[in-house]
Order: structure tokens, then C-alpha cells, then sequence
């Protein structure tokens, strides 16, 4: 596999996708979007500007290709490099900047996956980045091991369902957990259990 | 404040777009000041010949590497032409806006309201503000 990965000059998070590949032996060339691969990119954007996510700030580097496959910034290209396509479901494009690293959808992959899944946030996690993780409730196995080994420093729940559903499984406790379009009021939220009836 | 290139013999709009009489077009493009706030523009989106805008609408959208940014018409009209050098070579507008990187010709639909927009002294004084 011979990967093309465009980067911003002093882009952190470029630094760890061509650490991974050094490690891994992936072979790679590196075409800084501000100096000598100024005209690759542009190139590249005109002909991929649909598959390009763009946040507030702008293009999120790096950005790998394979000349086939196009993923876009930390998650999806360590997880692309490390597993393929496969895990695709559990990583997209996040909006968290410095060391957060928001994006990782622990609910939305498939469960068999779920080593090769946890090895790349543990490689994030060696990179001293913090890890914001979205579940929606589904892959709470997953959840409980990524939790079990510490590799979560924040988990947002937007739980659709009842609560009996998920209270056997998930240690709401142990969590920080960021209420987002609860429609219960925050401090409830943060104490899932305070208002709800007794089990049983 | 950085230092810019300003033209006499063109309107300005507060949208950092201009407008040049010719004859009975109007060309547009946009100013100094506002390729500088986008940056190494990469893409350079326009309408199709025949479309009718109207001033405040967005003709297009320019993408750079930091920003995506909509262009507005100074004027009411509709499209004679497009620059179709920018198709390949967007990059070019970061180097001349407003000669060779102009980015459509409109056939106006009200002369009047040129009489609104900005002066290159006026437009100067809104930036400075």
C-alpha cells in the first residue's frame, strides 16, 4: 500500500498519522499543502472537493489517499491504515481541536471489529490525545471495554430508548458524561437515575 | 492594517465584491482585501450564463484551505459570462483580483444602484472601521 497524506506545516495531528506509518513500515510521501505540495493539493481539492470535510476552521489535515480510498484527519486515517475499510463505522471527521479528539462514534461499527477498534484509540491514546466518545447506546460491550481500560476521557450518551434497556449494561457513574439533546434538564441528566422510578 | 491594492475606476460593495462599468455590462470580481482574508483560494465556484441574481444574492463561493466564503453581487443582473480560467486556475485571483481573475460579466437590470455602493475612499474608510 502506497499512501499519499497532505499535511499543514506544523500540524500535530499529521505527525502522529506519518509516526503510525513509520512504525507500521507503510510506505508514504508527504505533500505539505503550504510549501512544495501547494500544487498537489489543489489539484487534489478540485478533483475530491466533495469527499473534503470542512469545519469552522476550515480543511482538517491530514488527509490520506490511496488513490482510491480518501480519508480525512486523525481518527479515519489511523483507523483506515490500521484496518481497511472495516472500521469506517466507528470514526468520521470530528470538530474538537489540540489534543481532543472528538468523532468516534463507539456505537456505530460492527462489534466484531471491536479489537482493532480499541487498538487505534489506545495508539491515540499514546499520543497523549484525550478521547470524546458518541454512543447511542448499541455496542455497550464495546463500550464497557474501552471504558475498563481508560481509554475514554469523555462519552456523550444520546440514548433513544428506555432507560431499562440500558441500566444493567452501563455504569452511568463512572462516566463524564455531556448531556446533548437530552430532554431532561442538565442536572438530571448527570444523574440519569435520580428521577426515574425504581427498576422492577 | 495590511496593505492592499485599491482600484479607482470600480464600485465597491460592503461584501467585498467590485463592480466595473463597461459599456452596458457590468464586470465583477472580488477586492485585495477580501483574497487576502481567504487565503491560497483552491476553489472557485460560479453560476451558469443566463442565470439571473439578485445585489445581496450569492452568485458563487470561493474555498480556500481556512475559509469557504460567498461571493455577493454589487448589482442586480443577469450572467453574460463567467471566467473560465478559474475553473483550473483559481489560484490566480490571489495574485490579480482585479484585472485577469474577474469572475463574471452581468447585463444589469438597475444602473441606479451603483449609486449605493462604496468609492475606493469609502471603501477604504469601512475597512478601517
Amino acid at each position: 500500500m502506497s499512501i499519499t497524506i497532505f499535511t499543514a506545516t506544523g500540524c500535530t495531528r499529521c505527525k502522529i498519522v506519518k509516526s503510525f506509518m513509520d512504525d507500521r513500515k507503510i510506505d508514504y510521501v508527504e505533500k505539505d499543502m503550504k510549501a512544495e505540495g501547494k500544487d498537489e493539493f489543489q489539484s487534489f481539492y478540485k478533483a475530491n472537493r466533495n469527499s473534503i470535510h470542512r469545519g469552522p476552521d476550515g480543511v482538517e489535515f491530514p488527509i490520506i489517499t490511496d488513490g482510491v480510498e480518501i480519508r480525512q484527519s486523525i481518527r479515519p486515517s489511523i483507523a483506515f491504515l490500521h484496518a481497511g475499510k472495516k472500521l469506517d463505522g466507528f470514526f468520521r471527521v470530528g470538530t474538537l481541536h489540540r489534543e481532543w479528539v472528538d468523532g468516534i462514534n463507539i456505537s456505530g461499527g460492527n462489534p466484531e471489529d471491536a479489537d482493532s477498534f480499541i487498538q487505534v484509540l489506545k495508539y491515540l491514546k499514546g499520543n497523549n490525545m484525550k478521547l470524546q466518545i458518541d454512543t447511542n447506546g448499541k455496542n455497550s460491550e464495546i463500550l464497557q471495554r474501552v471504558l475498563d481500560e481508560g481509554l475514554v476521557d469523555v462519552a456523550i450518551m444520546n440514548v433513544l430508548g428506555h432507560y431499562y434497556m440500558l441500566g444493567t449494561f452501563l455504569q452511568f457513574w463512572k462516566l463524564e458524561v455531556r448531556c446533548k439533546n437530552s430532554r431532561y434538564a442538565l442536572e438530571q441528566c448527570l444523574n440519569p437515575t435520580s428521577h426515574l422510578p425504581p427498576l422492577g | 492594517m495590511n496593505i492592499y491594492t485599491f482600484k479607482n475606476d470600480i464600485y465597491h460593495y460592503n461584501e467585498h465584491t467590485w463592480a466595473k462599468v463597461e459599456d452596458d455590462q457590468i464586470r465583477i470580481g472580488i477586492t485585495d482585501f477580501a483574497q487576502d482574508q481567504l487565503g491560497e483560494i483552491l476553489f472557485i465556484e460560479l453560476p451558469s450564463i443566463g442565470d439571473e441574481f439578485n445585489q445581496e444574492d450569492a452568485f458563487g463561493q470561493a474555498e480556500s484551505a481556512k475559509n469557504v466564503s460567498a461571493l455577493y453581487m454589487p448589482i442586480s443582473g443577469k450572467i453574460l459570462s463567467i471566467n473560465e480560467e478559474l475553473e483550473s486556475t483559481p489560484e490566480i485571483v490571489n495574485n490579480d483580483p482585479y484585472e485577469t481573475s474577474w469572475m463574471i460579466t452581468v447585463k444589469p437590470s438597475d444602473l441606479t444602484q451603483l449609486n449605493g455602493l462604496l468609492t475606493r475612499e469609502g471603501y477604504i474608510s469601512m475597512l478601517q472601521e
